[in-house]
C-alpha cells in the first residue's frame, strides 16, 4: 500500500508541466553519468517504468487535474499536446546524447591527429608558410567541430531545459575537456608564432617574416555561431520527427523530415 | 496467358527477401545511401521503400492466398510487411554504421600510418608513452575495421543471399579501409621482426601489441555487432507494425 509520502509525491508529480516532468526525470537519469550506464539500468525493468511510458502518464494526470469542468474534447486535445511535448523533450535529450556520442570518436581522433602534426610542425625548422597554413586550417577544423557542439548545446539549454544541459555529466565533462585541449593546441600555435616573431627570421628591413597569421579564438567562436545554431536546429527537428512518430502522426513526421532535408522542394 | 500477365503473377508471388533484393538492386544504382535519399526528393510517398515494399508484400500475399480465411491472410500480410521492413531497416542500419564510422576509421588509420612511419624513420623513438599510445590507436583501428567488416559480411550472407547491403561507394570505402589496415598491421609486424623500429626482439619476447590477435578477436565481436544491427532493425520493423513491446523485448534481451 502506498504511504502518505508516496501519495503526496504522486500529487506533486501530477501537477507538473511537461518540461518540469522531463527535468525531474533528467535529474534522476543524470545520476548515472553516461547514457550507456543509464540504458544498462533498464535491464530487467518492466516497460511500464520506461520514461516514455511513465512521464506521458504523469502529464496526462496533470492535465486532467488542472482541467476540471472543461469539455472532454478540450481535455483530450490538451493531453495530447502535453504528451507530444514530453515525447519531444525526451527525444531531444536522446538525440543530443546519441549524436554527440556518434561523432565523438572521430572528433577525438581528429584532434589527436592535428596535435601530432602540430608537434611535428613546431619542431620543424624547415617548415614552409604553406605547411603553417595547412596546419592552421586543420587545427581550426578540429576545434570548430567541438566548439559547434558547445554552441548547439547552449542553444537548447535555456530554451527547452530551464538551464540544465541535456548531455549526461560524464560526456559533458569530456566535451569540456576536449574543447580545452583544442584551445590549447590553437594557443600553442599562436604562442609559437609569437616566439618566431621575437626570435625568428627577419627580412632586410628588420620586419618579421611571419609564416601564418595567429588564430583569433574569440573570432572563431563568433564565426561558428550560425553552424552551431543550425546543428541545434537540425537535432530539434529530428526530435520533433520522432515525437510525431511516437504520436502516430506519420504524415506530420514525414513533412517535418522533408522540410528539413529538402527545404527548397515545393 | 500473356507474358505481361505471367510477369505480373511472378511479381505477385515475391518473398520479402526477393522484393527487397530487387529494390536494393535499383537503389544501388546510386553511390551512397544519402545519394539515394536525395533522389527521392519531390517523389510521391508511394516510391519510398517503406511505402512501396509493404504494398508489394500485401498484394503478393493476397494473390498467393486467394480463397483463404481473412484472418490468415491478415496475419501473413503482417508478417511479410514486417519482414520486408526489417530488411530495409537493416540496409539503412548497415550503411549508416559504415558511414558514421568511416571518418573516425580513416582518421584512426592516418594516425597509425603516420606514427608507424615516424617510428621506422626514427624521428620518434619506439618506446615509452609514444609506443603505448600508438599501440592503443593501432588496436582500436584493427578492432573497429575488422569488426565492422565481419558484421557486414555476416549480414550479407544471412539476409541478402551474399549481396552486400552497402551502397557501392560505401562498400568500396570499407574494402579500401580493410586493405590498408591489413597492410599497416603486416608492416608493423614485419618492421618489428626486422628490427626496423629498434633492436630486434628476443625470440620469446612478445610484441608490445599483437595485431593478428586483435584481428582474430574482432571476428567474434563482428557477430555481436551484427546482432546489434539486426536487433535494432527488427525493433524498427516491429515498431512500424505497432508491436512496440515486442521490439523493446528484443532490445532488452539482446542489447541491454
Amino acid at each position: 500500500m502506498a504511504s502518505d509520502i508516496d501519495r503526496r509525491l504522486d500529487k506533486v508529480a501530477a501537477a507538473l508541466s511537461p518540461q518540469q516532468a522531463v527535468l525531474l526525470w533528467l535529474q534522476e537519469a543524470h545520476q548515472y553519468g553516461t547514457v550507456k550506464a543509464y540504458f544498462a539500468s533498464f535491464n530487467e525493468v518492466p516497460f511500464e517504468r520506461y520514461p516514455l511510458v511513465v512521464i506521458p502518464g504523469q502529464v496526462r494526470e496533470a492535465v486532467r487535474a488542472a482541467m476540471t469542468k472543461v469539455k472532454p474534447d478540450a481535455i483530450s486535445r490538451a493531453e495530447r499536446n502535453a504528451v507530444r511535448e514530453v515525447a519531444f523533450l525526451l527525444h531531444l535529450v536522446h538525440e543530443f546524447n546519441m549524436r554527440l556520442w556518434g561523432d565523438w570518436r572521430a572528433m577525438c581522433l581528429q584532434l589527436a591527429l592535428v596535435t601530432m602534426e602540430m608537434k611535428d610542425l613546431l619542431q620543424d625548422e624547415a617548415a614552409t608558410p604553406a605547411d603553417y597554413a595547412e596546419a592552421r586550417e586543420r587545427a581550426i577544423d578540429a576545434a570548430a567541430e567541438l566548439l559547434q557542439w558547445e554552441i548547439a548545446i547552449d542553444q537548447v539549454v535555456g530554451r527547452y531545459f530551464g538551464g540544465t544541459s541535456p548531455i549526461f555529466p560524464t560526456q559533458a565533462h569530456m566535451l569540456a575537456e576536449m574543447v580545452g585541449h583544442a584551445e590549447f593546441v590553437l594557443t600553442t600555435f599562436n604562442e609559437h608564432l609569437e616566439w618566431l616573431a621575437t626570435y625568428g627570421a627577419k627580412n632586410q628591413r628588420g620586419k618579421v617574416i611571419g609564416p601564418a597569421s595567429p588564430i583569433d579564438l574569440a573570432g572563431l567562436r563568433r564565426e561558428l555561431l550560425p553552424a552551431g545554431v543550425d546543428l541545434a536546429r537540425h537535432i530539434v527537428v529530428m526530435a520533433k520527427v520522432e515525437a510525431s512518430r511516437f504520436m502516430g502522426e506519420t504524415q506530420e513526421a514525414l513533412g517535418l523530415l522533408r522540410a528539413r532535408l529538402w527545404p527548397d522542394a515545393s | 496467358m500473356t507474358t505481361r500477365r505471367r510477369l505480373d503473377q511472378l511479381d505477385d508471388s515475391l518473398s520479402p527477401q526477393e522484393a527487397v533484393l530487387r529494390w536494393l538492386a535499383e537503389a544501388h544504382e546510386f553511390p551512397t545511401l544519402p545519394d539515394y535519399v536525395q533522389s527521392l526528393k519531390g517523389q510521391k510517398p508511394s516510391v519510398f521503400p517503406l511505402y512501396r515494399l509493404p504494398e508489394e508484400m500485401e498484394s503478393s500475399v493476397r494473390s498467393s492466398m486467394r480463397g483463404e480465411k481473412p484472418g490468415r491472410i491478415y496475419a501473413a500480410v503482417r508478417t511479410a510487411v514486417r519482414d520486408a521492413a526489417f530488411l530495409v531497416y537493416l540496409v539503412t542500419q548497415t550503411n549508416g554504421s559504415v558511414l558514421t564510422e568511416q571518418r573516425a576509421n580513416s582518421l584512426n588509420y592516418f594516425l597509425v600510418a603516420q606514427g608507424l612511419k615516424a617510428f621506422i624513420k626514427g624521428s620518434t623513438p619506439w618506446e615509452g608513452v609514444e609506443q603505448e599510445r600508438w599501440c592503443g590507436f593501432a588496436a582500436s583501428l584493427v578492432s573497429e575495421v575488422f569488426t565492422l567488416h565481419g558484421a557486414i559480411a555476416h549480414i550479407a550472407t544471412t539476409y541478402f543471399r551474399g549481396r552486400t547491403p552497402l551502397f557501392p561507394q560505401t562498400a568500396g570505402l570499407l574494402a579500401q579501409l580493410v586493405t590498408v589496415t591489413a597492410g599497416t598491421s603486416e608492416s608493423y609486424h614485419r618492421s618489428l621482426a626486422l628490427g626496423l623500429m629498434g633492436p630486434k626482439p628476443k625470440r620469446r619476447q612478445p610484441p608490445p601489441i599483437d595485431l593478428n590477435q586483435v584481428r582474430e578477436a574482432a571476428a567474434e565481436s563482428a557477430l555481436v555487432r551484427a546482432q546489434q544491427m539486426i536487433t535494432l532493425a527488427q525493433t524498427e520493423a516491429l515498431s512500424m507494425t505497432g508491436e512496440h513491446d515486442r521490439g523493446l523485448d528484443l532490445v532488452e534481451a539482446r542489447i541491454l
